[in-house]
């Protein structure tokens, strides 16, 4: 009977295989094995390996060493030029239609994963700047915030693609000036919404809290009693919204708390003790220096802009020492963007705690690497180069943290989603695309009636924090 | 003070725990070797701060201005260096008094009238400004002791957060300088190995290989280390905002309404703002700072970052008028409407906004001719003085500079277009789309202030590095330009890295340095004070340990206007602070 069984199983699968083409199609078999020859390798974790090979293979790094034997792997030479990891970017808000559910205080019930759109350019733009992950996250509007999605950078492909397998789910958390938005007037006749203070700020995650304990007691009671097969039981009714909490709780789901100032970290390090959770990383931080201690104490990464400062009051107090302070503190320090367009260039951001507390070479670069992919829970797959991990790769013309390197080629899971040479190739003809299509006959302007309406903006990049544009036009 | 001294006199006044505190703050560089007071020594700065301002400012109605406010050229401190004096000068009853005495604010021994003797002593000294060192012994020690009653606490020397740090009411003070042995960029010609530059009053007195030390120059060793000018930053707002989002106190970059020409930087930049202090510790040592919004912004101020008043700071407090040119689609004020109003309605509005300010200049124009009218013959009418019209005249006669902040190629090209219809003297401000017109710009000879190397590119079919490669483009058609952050103040500090990018993507490394040193200077017509080092220009220095565009370079040593600046600022104080919290 089980070989029959396992007869049908077979043939359903391969049924299903022929008509879902796609699964054999693409995947790992049609990426081309890959031989970067020549490099200055810059592992991270092992060190920096001068002039040698880098295979990959089936999407993975497979070998790294002198003097590989290609194969029939395509050859690309990199003589002169320094390999590195893919950069990975624990806080980012590109490719998302929607950032913050702002009308309620406590939101996790929503989710990243339902607004991702794969047209963003901007992941073009941070895949030429050496980034390959991005931790998207939800803004920080609210307290408790929704339910963030971890994304490789396969620009061109559908969404679900971009997915990182098996990454650890998390959840945003905000304290300080955003959730209380004490920047933002209500609309007339609108009542200010809970909370307008970091008093009420702490009372929302700990209502919140206090909920999902009881609800998780509830669940458990039930679950026990099904257990020992009790009769007449009823489900409790399921809450969407203190499921996630239940999950950060069981430590199933990492909390990536946005914060700034030194009290308001200590607050959230008591109150996640006090409910037997650990915060997971502690996103801007800015004020980590001062409580760097009690950071490390906890086990909290960190995860801050390089020298953004005097943007909003709670950022007066930010220093750019703050990477090199916490890192020798203990901490797992990442560098961030947190904006699309500095995502472009967070090489020359996590260069800056060379000048500013003298950070090492090495220390520096697991600042983008090795450390924002442990703070995802991600380290095993990508963050630094050694056999196993995933080929997320990128050549640069010099050393990353040189302010006059640029990156030549990016690979994700072993595919080049960015070259220089191809993009500089084909400008001559995007060019002419667009003059032809300029003068096509839909995008001439009528002859004739009412005149067109100014094309609006496209979606402005967002910067959840830190900007201050003034008053400029 | 030197700081050997001040362990000494510490040690004489028994406060083991002052010796401490100032060992530990102590940093080796040697960084001030030449600063009258040691580096721990923020309440001596205070003190002279006090006594400075208790003799009724600077300009003393028994002592002549010291500085005129529309020049150039400023002396202050006054006060002697050696306020806080050498403990070799004690008297020997001085060294007795035990810590306990000072602690309670006791008093030296002396008799009140011998205290009112020696103040009196002091104050004919400012005056005579001859130095008599052995007479400010016993006032000095009063007013040092009474300091250290007023601020001693449990940390010692450990900065209060929140305490304005020590740059904000010091002075600092020219003197004569050699900077040796150091590698020259002087940025105008080649290169020197091993060179010396020698400044005094204020100025580059010479530069060069063979370049020999004058007698009582104070020298610092560059062995190992590089010079350059110190950079400019040609597009900011520094000092006009210290809080952008939620302090609208500290912003004072864009008044009400749209017409605002006599809305002028210069009043409005806080000398104090910790902005300042910050972005000099890099290297950037004057920028422009330039009022917002509206069409007629207001006048931008040319600025050193130092001083301890706006005039002070300034190089040239009136520089250039500033004019957001009025565009279809974002207008030239700063509310952009929900609705995308129709293209027809934009243009109208956007021609109707020039028009503004066409009137404008020409009603200054006009007015100028009548006030020049009446000057020569008083039997004319005589024109009321206009605020708003008066500072418009020199800008309309082509005399300054006016600066148009236009990014997109129909408005660059509106505003030159605009310009030379005003017979105006345009500098083009942001230039986004400047790269695609540079053959155009070099035919109008109309230099650009490049702001967005770091911007997003704004069109989704940009290609990704447009931005990048701008300058790259304007350099190899000619085109005049300069690159700036263009940020309102707390990120002025990162213009070499703007200038670092354009270099990565086709700007050749030397032009990129250029950019940020010599070609700012001629576009803003300081270049004969600013901008490279050559003798009889200002000295406004700055020492390294690399590349001055580079990310892992320090800065060793500052100069601004031949004073040397510590490189302290609210930054490194809290991470001093800080770093050793365990």
């Amino acid at each position: 009977m089980m070989s029959r069984l396992f007869i049908h199983f077979l043939t359903c699968s391969l049924i299903a295989g022929f008509l879902l083409p796609e699964t054999f199609a693409q995947g790992r078999a049609s990426t081309p094995d890959t031989l970067i020859r020549n490099a200055t390798v810059l592992t991270v974790t092992r060190g920096t390996l001068p002039n040698a090979d880098l295979l990959i293979r089936n999407g993975k790094i497979a070998a790294v060493g002198k003097n590989l034997n290609a194969g029939n792997a395509r050859v690309i030479n990199a003589t002169g030029k320094y390999l590195m990891p893919g950069i990975v970017d624990c806080h980012s808000h590109s490719m998302l239609d929607a950032i913050n559910e702002g009308s309620l205080s406590v939101t996790s019930m929503t989710r990243m994963n339902d607004v991702l759109n794969p047209n963003d350019v901007d992941l073009y733009r941070a895949l030429a700047g050496g980034v390959t992950v991005l931790n998207l996250l939800h803004g920080s509007a609210n307290a408790i915030g929704g339910q963030n999605t971890v994304v490789k950078i396969k620009y061109g492909r559908p969404v679900k693609e971009f997915l990182f397998p098996g990454a650890m789910p998390g959840i945003k958390f905000a304290l300080g000036e955003n959730p209380k938005r004490s920047s933002f007037n209500p609309q007339p006749g609108q009542q200010r919404r809970y909370p307008a203070t970091r008093m009420g700020v702490e009372e929302v995650i700990r209502e919140a809290f206090t909920r999902a304990r009881d609800y998780k007691k509830t669940w458990d009671e039930y679950r026990a009693g099904l257990a020992r097969r009790d009769q007449n039981l009823i489900p409790p009714r399921r809450d969407l919204q203190l499921e996630p909490l239940v999950e950060v709780m069981e430590g199933k789901r990492y909390v990536h708390a946005h914060c700034y100032r030194a009290d308001e970290i200590l607050m959230l390090i008591s109150l996640a003790n006090e409910f037997g959770f650990k915060i997971k990383t502690f996103q801007h931080t800015l004020e980590g220096y001062k409580v760097a201690k009690e950071i490390a104490q906890h086990g909290a990464g960190a995860s801050i802009f390089a020298d953004n400062w005097a943007y909003k009051i709670e950022a007066y107090d930010a220093i750019p020492y703050n990477a090199a302070i916490m890192t020798r503190a203990g901490v797992n320090v990442s560098m961030n963007s947190d904006s699309d367009e500095r995502a472009r260039r967070l090489n020359i951001e996590a260069a800056k705690a060379m000048r500013y507390g003298d950070l090492s070479e090495e220390e520096t670069l697991k600042l983008i690497t090795w450390n924002p992919a442990w703070q995802l829970g991600i380290h095993d797959r990508v963050g630094s180069i050694e056999v196993g991990k995933d080929a997320d790769l990128a050549i640069w013309t010099g050393h990353p943290l040189s302010v006059y390197s640029r990156v030549e080629t990016t690979f994700v899971d072993g595919e080049i989603f960015f070259d220089r040479q191809k993009d500089l190739a084909r400008r001559a003809d995007l060019l002419k695309e667009r003059a032809q299509l300029e003068q096509a006959e839909p995008n001439r302007p009528p002859s004739g009636g009412a005149s067109p309406a100014t094309p609006r903006r496209r979606r402005p990049t967002n910067h959840d924090d830190d900007i201050w544009e003034g008053e400029q036009p | 003070m030197r700081a050997g001294t001040r362990r000494r006199w510490d040690q004489e006044m028994g406060r083991p725990e002052a010796m401490a505190m100032a060992r530990n703050s102590e940093v080796g560089s040697g960084e001030f070797a030449a600063s009258p007071c040691g580096k721990a020594a923020s309440r001596c700065e205070n003190l002279k701060r006090d006594f400075r301002e208790s003799r009724a400012g600077v300009n003393h109605p028994s002592q002549p201005a010291r500085f005129s406010p529309l020049s150039d050229s400023f002396q202050v401190g006054s006060l002697p260096e050696n306020l806080c004096m050498r403990s070799s000068q004690l008297p020997q009853g001085l060294t007795s008094l035990k810590a306990s005495q000072v602690e309670k604010g006791g008093l030296p021994p002396l008799g009140f009238r011998y205290r009112q003797f020696q103040f009196s002593r002091l104050i004919r000294f400012q005056q005579e400004g001859v130095a008599k060192p052995s007479s400010l012994v016993f006032p000095a020690l009063f007013l040092v002791s009474l300091t250290f009653f007023l601020f001693s606490s449990n940390s010692g020397f450990a900065q209060q957060i929140g305490e304005p740090t020590r740059q904000h009411g010091v002075s600092f003070s020219r003197g004569l300088y050699a900077i040796r042995n150091a590698h020259i960029v002087t940025v105008s010609g080649p290169d020197i190995d091993n060179g010396t530059i020698v400044i005094r009053d204020g100025k580059i007195e010479a530069v060069g290989a063979g370049v020999s030390v004058p007698s009582g120059a104070q020298t610092i060793d560059a062995r190992g280390l590089w010079v350059y000018p110190g950079m400019i930053d040609a597009a900011t707002s520094m000092g006009l905002v210290e809080v952008g989002q939620g302090a609208s106190g500290t912003v004072d970059t864009a008044e009400v309404g749209d017409l605002n020409p006599n809305a002028k930087a210069i009043n409005g930049i806080n000398p104090h703002s910790a902005h300042i202090a910050v972005t000099r510790v890099d290297g950037v040592t004057s920028a422009v700072s330039m009022p917002l919004g509206g069409l007629i912004s207001g006048q931008a101020a040319i600025v050193n970052l130092v001083g301890t008043s706006p005039l002070e700071m300034a190089v040239v407090p009136y520089a250039a008028l500033v004019i957001n040119y009025p565009r279809a689609g974002g207008g030239g004020g700063f509310f952009v409407p929900d609705q995308p109003p129709n293209l027809t309605e934009a243009l109208a509005q956007a021609n109707r906004q020039l028009e503004q300010i066409r009137k404008m200049l020409r009603d200054a124009e006009v007015y100028g001719r009548a006030q020049e009218a009446y000057a020569k013959d008083k039997t004319l009418p005589r024109a009321d003085q206009n605020v708003l019209l008066e500072p418009l005249v020199p800008y309309v006669r082509g005399d300054r500079p006016v600066i148009f902040r236009a990014d997109r190629e129909t408005d660059i090209r509106g505003a030159i277009r605009f310009a030379e219809e005003m017979k105006l003297k345009p500098i083009i401000l942001g230039g986004d789309d400047a790269g695609k017109i540079a053959t155009f710009l070099k035919e109008k000879n109309v230099p650009v202030i490049l702001t967005g190397i770091l911007d997003l590119p704004s069109r989704e079919d940009d290609f990704y590095d447009a931005l990048y490669e701008n300058a790259a483009k304007l350099q190899q058609a000619g085109v005049r330009f300069c690159i700036s952050s263009g940020d309102s103040g707390a990120n002025v500090r990162n213009l070499p890295f703007y200038a670092g990018m354009a270099a990565a993507f086709g700007l050749p490394k030397a032009e990129a340095l250029k950019a940020v040193t010599l070609y700012p200077a001629q576009i803003i017509n300081v270049v004969d004070r600013l901008g490279s080092i050559e003798a009889g220009k200002m000295a406004n220095l700055v020492v390294t340990d690399g590349d001055l565009l580079e990310t892992r370079t320090h800065v060793r040593h500052l100069f601004i206007d031949g004073r040397q600046i510590p490189l302290h600022s609210r930054h490194t104080d809290l991470n001093d602070a800080f770093k050793n919290r365990r």
